[in-house]
């Protein structure tokens, strides 16, 4: 079983919660949750004048038992170390005055930061060997549906060494999957097409009258979109009017068409206050089966297999009209 | 004001004065004749939480403005009038659709958590709220007063009888005619009657647990609850759906009584008007408390953290967990659950990520807004994101202690005086 990035990152959060069905580890031994893809600049110690930037996917911290624990994750093969090479160097001191964590001055100077890589079991065999190899100094983690376990390297904080070497089960436990839907940056292309679908859902629901890329990235990520850098509001952007146009093309024609003159935004029809009341529960039923099929084709990679519902026009055709995605001047 | 229109009410006092000369009203002649008058109803009050559409940064505005403003908008679909009084927290609306009338004075003092009093009939009344403001405006929704809920009303006023309903609407089983539950009529256990030719190959659906209706009135009416729940063997599902608050002066010289239902309809009768608002406020603070409480709870929020050295998200919140008392079969529930009807009124389709588990981003269409779920047969988590209404939350409990398992577990509901403990098992 191999966990997507967000399917790891949910697991992952999952042990330093205290939740029904899945175990609490992390918490158990005072870890919380500090920060998720934390970016901070520290001073490159091998290059003097230059600084350098670090984006641990999770942070850590027990601040009680002074210790913190920083999560690499990642669900692919391996890629080299260069992540991890930056990671290693973190000081206490650093991610207080960088990356503003909440450590007290008074305990810096005794804190220890583990540094940890987290992987699909199905690729443990060519990780470890490079773990090995090398004599790695972070520690190596697999995950798969039956355990969480340590192969390589120490956590510092021994109590959390000892549990993770023995192994996490999990084989009756229930994943969480929904603490964190999507990230704008993330790999997971089913995460990031099914965010645009449920936000375009909703909208549709809501009687909206129209969705653009914005809208739906809005919708997603609420006053977190903000706080993006201008790479990943781009990126999810980008993704949500690629997705936005692809189901113009395909199951819900019917329900959206391009508003002329303008450069990604389609206007919603029959939306659910068009039908009467008395049909309006069907009619709900009839757009969630169409979210569904989507869904399933976007998890299972198959294309549209029907002729467009409604007739077709010039803005179904591809290549007849420009497309959205050519355009990069795109008002943000 | 007895016989005048509500429409006439211009202000909080006068408010008051129409009630209560209705109330007390009511009550003698009840008292004298044992029946009502023509066109003399006990006064109710329905508990109604306003969700207003939140504007471009996720807030909602709540205020008797907006209240007065939604209600008018939706005015027209529904043959109501609404108009304003000289208070600004009373709202006086009317509706009249084929032979329905119905008035209610609409107290915006919450201006989230409203309450449409009424001394109209409740064939009409009834059917104004449940069936078109909330069932069609999802700025409107009702209030979910689970069991743990109605429990603590015990803590807020004198208890003197309870009502109980449990209606199975998952745990049936096909079993052979030659071994069914039906009577001689052929009537099933779900009262589906089978005719002609097919009735011999039929197979009919018996319920696993039993249907319930109580309906209990005596003084310390929630210990023969509590005794009756210890008894699991005898009632396996004993869910409140109502419970009956006293509140008076020693001497009972005046009193009021009031039958608080679990859809948030309260019926009052008894001498004193303002004693009765006394028990309808309680329940109404009591309940806006529990639903702020929920949401600062598990409202699942990502906030990001932007310094001038640093970037990165926090995440403050949980999701709810309710464990079922036995194994339920995933597939029905959630059938049952996301097909947009009542009573869950859900919007989602399922996706597998295990064997026996599956998990759900769905719509809930009371209030048109997003939540997620995992489902086992053990276990349902909820994940309740910021800006979806806590009102969400213990709606899906109570319905799932009346429809589906009145034994599940679930997290202590804050704030709510008798059940501190970390898990309340019914």
């Amino acid at each position: 079983m191999k966990l997507s990035p967000i399917e790891q990152l949910n697991a992952i959060i999952g042990l330093s919660k205290r939740i029904e069905g899945w175990p609490s580890t992390l918490a158990d031994l005072g870890y919380s949750l500090e920060r998720i893809e934390l970016q901070l600049k520290i001073p490159d110690r091998k290059r003097p004048g230059v600084s350098v930037e670090v984006t641990p996917d999770i942070l850590f911290a027990a601040y009680e038992r002074n210790y913190s624990l920083v999560v690499e994750l990642k669900s692919g093969t391996h890629q080299g170390f260069d992540q991890l090479n930056k990671l290693l160097p973190i000081t206490p001191k650093e991610l207080v005055l960088y990356g503003r964590i909440g450590l007290r001055a008074s305990d810096v100077t005794t804190h220890k930061i583990s540094i940890t890589e987290i992987i699909n079991h199905d690729f443990l065999k060519e990780y470890l060997a490079e773990f090995q190899r090398l004599n790695y100094e972070a520690t190596l983690i697999s995950i798969d549906s039956k355990e969480i376990k340590s192969y390589h390297g120490d956590i510092k904080d021994v109590k959390l060494d000892k549990t993770f070497k023995n192994g996490i089960d999990i084989e009756k436990s229930r994943r969480p999957t929904r603490l964190i839907r999507v990230l704008p940056t993330t790999d997971d292309k089913y995460a990031l097409t099914s965010s645009v679908v449920d936000a375009f859902k909703e909208l549709w629901v809501n009687n909206e009258h129209s969705v653009t890329p914005q809208i739906i990235s809005l919708r997603v990520f609420k006053q977190l979109w903000g706080a993006f850098d201008k790479w990943a509001q781009d990126s999810y952007f980008n993704y949500a009017r690629k997705i936005l146009t692809d189901m113009q093309r395909t199951e819900f024609n019917r329900y959206m068409r391009p508003v002329p003159a303008k450069n990604a935004e389609w206007k919603l029809l029959h939306t659910p206050e068009e039908s009467d009341q008395r049909h309006r529960s069907r009619a709900i039923q009839s757009f969630q089966n169409l979210v569904a099929e989507y869904k399933w084709r976007a998890r299972h990679e198959r294309p549209y297999p029907k002729k467009l519902a409604a007739q077709p026009s010039f803005y179904d055709m591809e290549g007849i009209l420009p497309s959205n995605e050519d355009d990069s001047s795109e008002e943000e | 004001m007895t016989g005048k229109s509500l429409s006439q009410i211009k202000n909080r006092r006068e408010f008051g004065d129409a009630f209560h000369a209705a109330m007390s009203s009511a009550h003698k002649t009840l008292r004298a004749f044992w029946h009502f008058e023509k066109d003399q109803n006990l006064p109710k009050s329905y508990l109604v939480e306003f969700h207003p559409k939140h504007d471009d940064n996720g807030c909602h505005e709540w205020t008797a403005e907006n209240v007065y403003k939604t209600l008018k908008k939706a005015a027209p679909s529904y043959g109501a009038y609404v108009k304003r009084t000289q208070d600004e927290s009373l709202i006086y609306l009317s509706h009249s659709e084929q032979s329905h009338t119905a008035e209610f004075i609409i107290d915006c003092f919450d201006p989230r958590f409203l309450v449409f009093n009424t001394i109209s009939s409740a064939t009409s009344t009834d059917r104004f709220i449940f069936d078109r403001l909330t069932q069609y405006q999802p700025q409107f929704d009702l209030f979910w007063l689970p069991v743990a809920f109605l429990e603590d009303v015990e803590n807020r006023e004198k208890v003197t009888g309870w009502e109980a309903f449990f209606d199975p609407l998952l745990d049936s089983v096909e079993v052979d005619k030659g071994k069914d539950t039906s009577n001689e009529d052929g009537i099933s256990a779900e009262g589906s009657q089978i005719e002609g030719e097919f009735a011999s190959e039929a197979k009919i659906q018996a319920l696993k647990r039993p249907r319930l209706n109580i309906h209990l009135e005596i003084l310390n009416a929630l210990e023969t609850y509590k005794r009756l729940k210890e008894v699991p063997n005898l009632l396996p599902d004993v869910p409140l759906n109502s419970v009956f608050a006293e509140r008076g002066d020693e001497n009972l010289s005046y009193f009021s009584r009031a039958r608080i239902k679990s859809n948030g309809k309260i019926t009052g009768r008894g001498t004193d008007f303002s004693i009765y608002n006394q028990i309808v406020q309680g329940t109404l603070e009591s309940y806006a408390t529990l639903v702020r409480a929920l949401e600062s709870k598990y409202w699942l929020k990502l906030e990001g953290q932007s310094h001038e050295e640093s970037t990165g998200i926090k995440l403050s919140g949980e999701p709810f967990c309710i464990k079922f008392s036995n194994e339920i079969d995933v597939n029905s529930l959630i059938n049952l659950m996301f097909g947009c009807a009542r009573p869950f009124r859900l919007m989602g389709t399922p996706e597998q990520i295990a064997a026996d588990y599956y998990v759900i981003d769905a719509i809930d269409l009371h209030v048109n807004q997003p939540l997620s779920f995992e489902i086992s047969p053990e276990l349902l988590r909820i994940y309740l994101y910021e800006g979806t209404c806590g009102n969400t939350l213990v709606r899906i409990i109570k319905s799932l202690q009346h429809f589906v398992d009145s034994r599940l577990s679930h997290p202590a509901l804050p704030s709510l005086l008798s059940h501190q403990h970390e898990a309340v098992t019914y």
